[in-house]
């Protein structure tokens, strides 16, 4: 276990820093963490992963050891069919992988998962298992445009816009009415605080599709989940990988986010974005994933202690990595990320 | 006139439209020579310099290439016919272990519409294949793209590879991808890194015409 005994879970910390006020404690954010490093906090005997329950509750009892005050949690059906990843050895895909989606022929014959497909009661399950003070935080198998990305293909989609737009907003509204529906469904649950919603939409320099085409095809879905989450008193935070700072607008005044994840050092480093978004939205993580990983242990808990201190007064800042733990991160240099967080 | 009507209709996309005018301009004796700078290229450098101003964005960027092609499927002939060769060769791939391909076939897209040939080496690629290549295509220049930070060591084992292959002062090497930075990129002893593809062109054109 990483965190103090005496430091228990505390969703209504996590509330207050979205809100922008005062926290008791720093708190910490991190969305997908790898086996290894979940195996590492629960230990050997708690470790279960053998069905997608068993997954559910040792993620929850990852994240409560580590000293998080949420578990994240994805309800499974609404995977969008893709081609099998045929080359097994390498565990990188391509965007333009996995098409199915090329012409009206192929759109008219594809199986688009149902709603009915998800099993929503699996959050209240899973949630008798949620320690005292500890919210779920839900999130879906991919989000709008990387399932659009997912079934198309990057490059097909880029060409598809010029070739056949109608075809485009086809598959966008199949896509996207389905995933507000998963949000509108898990935002029923009382074990969940707050929803996440995972979507990249930035390479390193710009975004992937430009900006109108995100405003007129992906934003308005998310703008109406976050609303719908407001309404019932929860909270939206948005993860979504690459370059943002044409959409930021969007992201904190359009669509309303409480708060945004996923920073990497190659396009805005956290300290800087945090100086440019904390007075508006609450930054969630952010020490740079590639960072993490070649660092010292003493240099990344020396730059997660400075992002801490930097904070202190405005808050509006969760100590976590830029976008995963995945399990080629060394060990040590998460200890050392998440102690600059938990030590008082 | 007729070479700036070409180049618009590149920018635009419209491939119909950019093969009919090349047909045209052939037809009217203005010299391939030209109508590739002066059109084509010239076009793709207008695009390039948008695309680094995020004025526009991917999908343009590819209609335009698409454009381009088609286009030189037209010229080419005659550009060979008169002996007008590339201002390079350049072979690019994406390193062993990653299978990101939409950087690599970006940075390629804007070599050729710098006039640098290119051969696609595809992704996943081992620094021996590329050895290999070196030594068979005999390019004046090796791109290497990768986009994780797990991967981006594979670019310094090719460099290494080319050396002890005893090639490395044949060729100009260039890196990038999400992860690299430019001090990686120096580090493991690359010529040149850019951060982006319409960047990254522009740099293989200097390299190749003035050296490194």
């Amino acid at each position: 276990m990483l965190r103090d005994k005496l430091r228990q879970p505390d969703f209504n910390n996590f509330i207050a820093l979205l809100l922008g006020k005062p926290t008791s404690r720093p708190v910490l954010f991190d969305f997908i963490i790898g086996d290894k490093i979940m195996k590492y906090l629960v230990g050997e005997e708690n470790f279960k992963v053998d069905t997608e329950f068993n997954r559910m509750i040792t993620r929850i009892k990852a994240f409560d050891f580590a000293g998080y005050d949420f578990a994240p949690i994805l309800v499974r059906g609404l995977e969008f069919p893709r081609k099998e990843h045929n080359v097994t050895e390498v565990e990188t895909k391509s965007l333009n992988e996995g098409a199915m989606i090329v012409d009206w022929a192929s759109y008219n014959d594809y199986r688009w998962p149902e709603i009915t497909n998800c099993d929503f009661s699996i959050i209240a399950k899973a949630g008798k298992y949620l320690p005292e003070g500890m919210k779920f935080i839900p999130y879906s198998y991919d989000g709008i445009l990387e399932n659009a990305i997912g079934i198309v293909g990057y490059e097909n989609l880029c060409l598809m816009i010029y070739d056949d737009y109608q075809l485009v907003c086809n598959v966008f509204k199949q896509i996207g009415t389905r995933i507000e529906a998963f949000y509108d469904n898990v935002l029923l649950y009382d074990e969940v605080g707050c929803i996440l919603c995972n979507d990249d939409w930035g390479f390193n320099t710009q975004t992937m599709f430009s900006p109108d085409f995100l405003r007129e095809h992906v934003f308005p879905y998310y703008r109406r989940i976050v609303e719908k989450a407001h309404r019932l008193g929860k909270y939206a935070i948005l993860h979504s990988c690459g370059y943002y700072r044409e959409i930021i607008d969007d992201i904190v005044y359009d669509m309303k986010f409480d708060g945004k994840h996923s920073f990497e050092d190659n396009i805005v480093p956290v300290e800087d974005a945090y100086r440019e978004l904390s007075d508006k939205i609450t930054v969630l993580g952010g020490i740079d994933l590639n960072f993490i990983v070649s660092a010292s242990s003493d240099e990344v808990y020396q730059r997660a202690k400075r992002m801490i201190e930097a904070s202190k007064l405005k808050g509006r800042f969760a100590l976590g990595t830029g976008n995963s733990v995945p399990d080629f991160v060394p060990i040590e240099n998460y200890i050392a990320l998440m102690k600059a967080g938990l030590e008082l | 006139m007729i070479l700036e009507e070409i180049s618009k209709w590149l920018q635009r996309g419209k491939t119909g439209e950019v093969q009919a005018l090349i047909q045209t301009a052939l037809a009217g004796d203005i010299s391939p020579h030209d109508i590739l700078n002066e059109s084509l290229i010239k076009g793709m450098s207008v695009i390039g310099e948008k695309f680094k101003k995020n004025e526009v964005y991917i999908p343009e960027v590819l209609i335009a290439a698409r454009a381009m092609k088609m286009g030189m499927e037209i010229l080419k002939p005659v550009l060979i016919k008169q002996g007008i060769e590339p201002i390079g060769k350049a072979l690019i791939c994406t390193v062993k272990g990653d299978l990101h391909d939409i950087g690599k076939n970006l940075v390629k897209m804007m070599l050729e519409g710098q006039g640098i040939e290119c051969i696609d080496l595809g992704v996943n690629v081992a620094s021996a294949t590329v050895i290999e290549a070196v030594r068979t295509v005999k390019p004046d220049l090796v791109c290497l793209s990768a986009l994780l930070s797990t991967t981006m060591m594979g670019q310094k084992e090719v460099i290494e590879a080319l050396k002890a292959a005893n090639l490395r002062d044949q060729v100009i090497v260039m890196v990038g991808g999400a992860p690299v930075t430019a001090a990686f990129a120096e580090a493991i002893g690359a010529d040149g890194y850019s951060s982006d593809a319409a960047s990254a062109a522009v740099l293989a054109k200097q390299l190749l015409t003035e050296g490194v």
